[in-house]
């Protein structure tokens, strides 16, 4: 997976872009220095209209980058260009550029058949995006690199599964939304077009803030994963290569503000997406499922120590 | 919070819960108090992987060192339980050293995950006679998803129960609480509780099933920060009458100090 990890990203971005247009965000972080707090506030000015594939991932890895301090290894241009590279080399090998390149050229046309083209493109990299690796999967691939690593807390990579979890059920909104969205265009082509199209504009203004949330929570998880590729690379071009990774050859407080970050986005993320479709989240746990009941029994005895 | 989820204390919370509804309580959480159940939440988990870990790279030690080979049968349980056995040992020495006792907590621990993997294993016997090593990975991973769910489903029952509150109590408020007997983090939780009450000008309770450190001070807690905690089977008796409940403490601190002025004289 993290071979793919990178197609993922790409993935992600290319159904990023052909959402919505990006906006103005403000993010804030606090760094601790003994008794010092220093809050950064970071604001991007973003291009809302007429914009290209290409300026998105720019935007993306900047993001991604600026999220973290300098790195004394490699020059931060170097792994900038790296990653660029990497997410459009994906596009070709995945078969996405095409479809990128249709969403390009659509975008400059505001008729409702472009607007329900853009909707069916959009739902199908939705659901490839859900179905690239299963949920079982992905926690064997989790406990395995845990299993390979060294000096890392297993609760690391709870946290990194749950955030992908949380994604899905971004991608689960994503394409329940769009249906919804293609339906208006399909009934504006059909019917009333300007009643249709007024309700599907209205609907996807709201869907807006839940798209920006997720936006925030890529960057700091592509942030954090970034850190730790970097700390545990010996050159460029080992980023995202699979290799055992070791929470030694990482700067504690800079991996914890990073951590930390990234929690509190995915907490909001979760919040967000639990207000627009609650149905989607666990709710009933089975204590009667041997691992479960494992669980129950463990927190138990923590609960009367 | 964490004992009601997985179905600790759940008549007492569930009374408690009733009321909430009945009379729309509004409840809170604070940082403090999440922030300590994500933690023991997770410390298990690290727990458990800590130890697969160990037993893993044991496991596929001995088998090469001793067997040549790295597929596991049914009969390497029992090699499970010597290494198993040697982790307990690992724990009872690592305490000694530290100059502490054995922390029974761990131990329970180490019983409870030493159990469901051999639970695990047996149950992958039955479908082939001989397993990858891969499969502690998998017990891992099994273990891992499970915990996802768990907390995804965690957080959701304490979203319905309480609204979470970021606080930093007073340093003041801690201290004094803690000079009272109670550990610093209960400390911090009751201090939060009191600090978001004083500052949002109302009443407000604090709810535990924590009698050693926490319900066992009730009476210190009021009379001297006028603060009511108590079990959340008498939840309602406090909010609907904390006068009485005042009245009873000043009653029996004079009756306290009565009875030890009598005893003085007696045994003088």
């Amino acid at each position: 997976m993290s071979n793919s990890f990178i197609s993922q990203s790409a993935y992600s971005s290319a159904l990023r872009f052909g959402l919505s247009p990006i906006k103005s965000v403000e993010e804030t972080y606090v760094d601790k220095i003994g008794k010092f707090k220093l809050i950064h506030k970071i604001t991007r000015l973003v291009p809302k209209q007429q914009y290209s594939y290409k300026d998105y991932a720019a935007l993306f890895y900047e993001d991604v980058l600026r999220n973290i301090s300098t790195s004394p290894k490699f020059q931060e241009e170097e792994i900038y260009n790296f990653l660029i590279e990497r997410s459009l080399n994906v596009l070709e090998e995945s078969g996405l550029k095409d479809r990128i390149e249709r969403l390009e050229e659509l975008q400059k046309d505001a008729s409702a058949s472009s607007v329900e083209e853009q909707h069916a493109i959009l739902i199908d990299m939705a659901m490839e995006l859900s179905s690239i690796i299963s949920r079982e999967e992905e926690s064997r691939f989790y406990a395995g690199t845990f299993l390979k690593s060294s000096n890392f807390q297993l609760s690391y990579f709870a946290e990194l599964m749950r955030g992908s979890q949380a994604y899905k059920k971004f991608l689960n909104v994503m394409q329940y939304e769009l249906r919804i969205l293609r339906g208006y265009v399909r009934a504006s082509i059909q019917r009333s077009p300007q009643a249709a199209m007024r309700r599907h504009n209205e609907r996807r203004k709201e869907l807006r803030p839940l798209v920006d949330t997720c936006d925030i929570f890529r960057v700091a998880s592509m942030s954090l994963k970034t850190y730790v590729e970097i700390c545990n690379s010996e050159r460029v071009d080992q980023l995202f290569e699979p290799k055992p990774l070791d929470a030694k050859k990482l700067d504690k407080e800079q991996f914890q503000r990073l951590f930390s970050n990234y929690i509190s986005k995915l907490e909001y993320l979760e919040d967000k997406i639990f207000e627009r479709k609650p149905e989607i989240f666990t709710t009933k746990i089975d204590f009667n499922q041997p691992i479960n009941s494992m669980w129950k029994k463990l927190v138990i005895a923590t609960a009367t120590s | 919070m964490v004992s009601n989820f997985f179905g600790k204390f759940t008549s007492r919370i569930e009374r408690f819960l009733n009321i909430k509804t009945k009379y729309a309580v509004p409840c809170y959480i604070s940082s403090s108090v999440d922030g300590e159940c994500e933690e023991k939440i997770n410390n298990i988990l690290d727990f458990i992987g800590d130890n697969i870990t160990l037993l893993e790279m044991r496991l596929a030690g001995e088998k090469t060192r001793t067997q040549h080979e790295i597929v596991i049968t049914e009969q390497d349980i029992i090699l499970v339980e010597l290494l198993i056995s040697d982790l307990f040992k690992e724990l009872s020495q690592k305490a000694r050293e530290e100059g502490r006792q054995v922390p029974e907590i761990e131990q329970q621990f180490l019983r409870i995950l030493e159990e469901s993997v051999v639970d695990f294993l047996e149950e992958k016997f039955k479908e082939n006679a001989s397993l990858t090593m891969k499969e502690l990975g998998n017990f891992l991973a099994k273990c891992l998803d499970d915990f996802v769910n768990i907390k995804e489903a965690f957080r959701i029952q304490r979203k319905s129960l309480a609204q979470k509150k970021d606080i930093t109590p007073d340093s003041r408020i801690v201290d004094e609480i803690k000079k009272l007997g109670i550990p610093t983090k209960d400390s911090y939780h009751i201090a939060s509780a009191i600090d978001y009450a004083a500052s949002n000008d109302f009443s407000a309770i604090f709810i535990s099933v924590d009698y050693k450190t926490i319900l066992n001070f009730r009476e210190e807690l009021y009379k001297q920060f006028k603060f009511q905690v108590c079990d959340p089977v008498y939840a309602y008796h406090h909010l609907k009458n904390e006068e009485v409940f005042r009245d009873l403490i000043d009653f029996r601190s004079l009756s306290r100090q009565s009875s030890i002025t009598d005893y003085s004289a007696r045994t003088r």
